[in-house]
């Protein structure tokens, strides 16, 4: 029983610790628990299912055998999540054909969604599209910030571990990239 | 038809929104995969220990070595400090062993293309006047971004570097996660400089150098001279022959 005391589930740290003992299948579950979060990390980077499976793959065992660099008092997350950007950002130069960003239409959504927010609904369908264009022409470093922040809905300081910058550099990046798509919303919407 | 964000704080509320209407491909189930290869490298030997026996003998070797460094600290302090992405360890009675190797880059991958090797490391780093790199590399690492190594053959612009088959060797590292670690043994090794104005480090004497590569750590023996310092989110790592004088020349070549 590695994943419970009187019910509650285990914290990370004590999940991790275990899993340096050799408890794989404590292991095990930091790897569900977090599975979402880095498959969608690697899939933003390689936009490739198939790569970005293999990268959160090999990076979950990478951070296995890593387990002793993890220091106690640190969040989990981002720590795994920049071993896996490492992984998909090395399998990103293989990739052929990329996939693109899509946004789920109105009739997809299921009857248990919430409702979109008043400002989701007045971004049409045509400005979302227009977002997802824009943050496809930001520069690498710019749109994985962005994508980080705001597609992942990390932290500053998480986006700031996850990607090894200075938490900083991911304010002064955001600003930047934040300019650059209003500007070329601006445009495009001027056009 | 709706309306598009004016301001960057719409902007930032407008992505906010998106995150929760973006598509992913379904998310594979991983458990179960990776445990059982955990458990298969683990019976058939195939991978290094698991983290908890590498770390308890890591920590035999650092008892070992708080003890012997219990007993030097009579005469002196450790200490640790950094440059961006390179961090600088002052250990009392740390020697670089003769069985090291030098800091040959081939020792860290196979040489690619200059233009291409700024490619796959996903950044571009400035280079010295003069003629280019004969050879460009790229280090993975396991939490950094990827690293680049440039080795330029012994000319009469630079004199060999004892040991290997380079004369001028520029490593350049992004971020601020610590990959690289040199090891001296007194304060005294470690120079204040000056890059263009940037606040530089100049390293004289031989000491360790350990880079943790996607593969594992790896060290070296430096027996050159060795100027660090950071632009731009960038940190260089010259290794030369030549004096400090000619050493901070060519790092201000580098624009």
């Amino acid at each position: 029983m590695t994943d419970r005391v009187e019910g509650r589930p285990l914290e990370d740290v004590e999940l991790a610790r275990l899993a340096r003992d050799g408890d794989v299948q404590a292991y095990g579950e930091l790897v569900e628990r977090y599975r979402e979060v880095a498959f969608r990390t690697a899939w933003l980077i390689t936009r490739s299912s198939a790569e970005a499976e293999d990268a959160a793959q090999e990076a979950f065992v990478k951070a296995f055998y890593a387990l002793d660099r993890f220091r106690a008092g640190e969040a989990f997350r981002p720590w795994v999540l920049r071993i896996v950007s490492n992984e998909a950002k090395n399998r990103r130069r293989s990739v052929g054909r990329r996939e693109r960003l899509t946004v789920r239409l109105a009739r997809d959504r299921g009857p248990g969604d919430a409702a979109p927010s008043p400002e989701a609904a007045a971004l049409g369908r045509e400005e979302r599209e227009a977002l997802l264009g824009a943050i496809e022409r930001l520069s690498e470093p710019e749109r994985l910030v962005v994508t980080y922040r705001y597609l992942l809905e990390l932290s500053e300081a998480e986006t700031a571990r996850a990607l090894a910058i200075r938490p900083g550099t991911v304010k002064s990046r955001l600003s930047r990239a934040l300019g650059r798509l209003r500007d070329q919303l601006e445009v495009s919407g001027d056009g | 038809m709706g309306e598009r964000p004016r301001t960057t704080e719409q902007v930032a509320r407008a992505l906010t929104m998106l995150s929760s209407e973006l598509t992913y491909p379904p998310t594979p189930s991983m458990r179960s995969a990776v445990t059982a290869r955990l458990e298969n490298e683990r019976a058939a030997g195939a991978r290094p220990a698991f983290p908890r026996r590498a770390l308890w003998s890591r920590r035999r070797v650092l008892v070992l070595a708080t003890i012997g460094l219990l007993a030097a600290l009579a005469l002196a302090a450790a200490a640790r400090f950094a440059i961006g992405a390179i961090e600088i360890r002052v250990q009392p009675g740390v020697t670089p062993s003769a069985s090291l190797p030098p800091v040959e880059p081939d020792a860290l991958g196979d040489p690619v293309p200059t233009r291409e090797a700024f490619a796959l490391a996903g950044f571009e780093p400035s280079l010295p006047a003069g003629p280019a790199p004969d050879e460009a590399y790229v280090v993975d690492t396991v939490f950094g971004d990827p690293g680049l190594l440039m080795a330029w053959r012994p000319s009469a612009t630079y004199p060999p570097l004892p040991g290997t088959d380079w004369g001028l060797v520029l490593a350049a590292f992004q971020g601020d996660e610590e990959t690289v670690v040199k090891t001296v043994q007194a304060f005294e090794d470690v120079h204040e400089a000056s890059v263009n104005g940037t606040s530089a480090t100049w390293i004289p004497v031989p000491h360790l150098l350990q880079i943790e590569t996607e593969l594992g750590s790896r060290t070296f023996s430096v027996r050159g001279n060795v100027l660090i310092w950071e632009v731009d989110g960038i940190t260089y790592r010259l290794e030369t022959s030549l004096d400090r004088a000619s050493a901070l020349e060519i790092a201000r070549s580098i624009a």
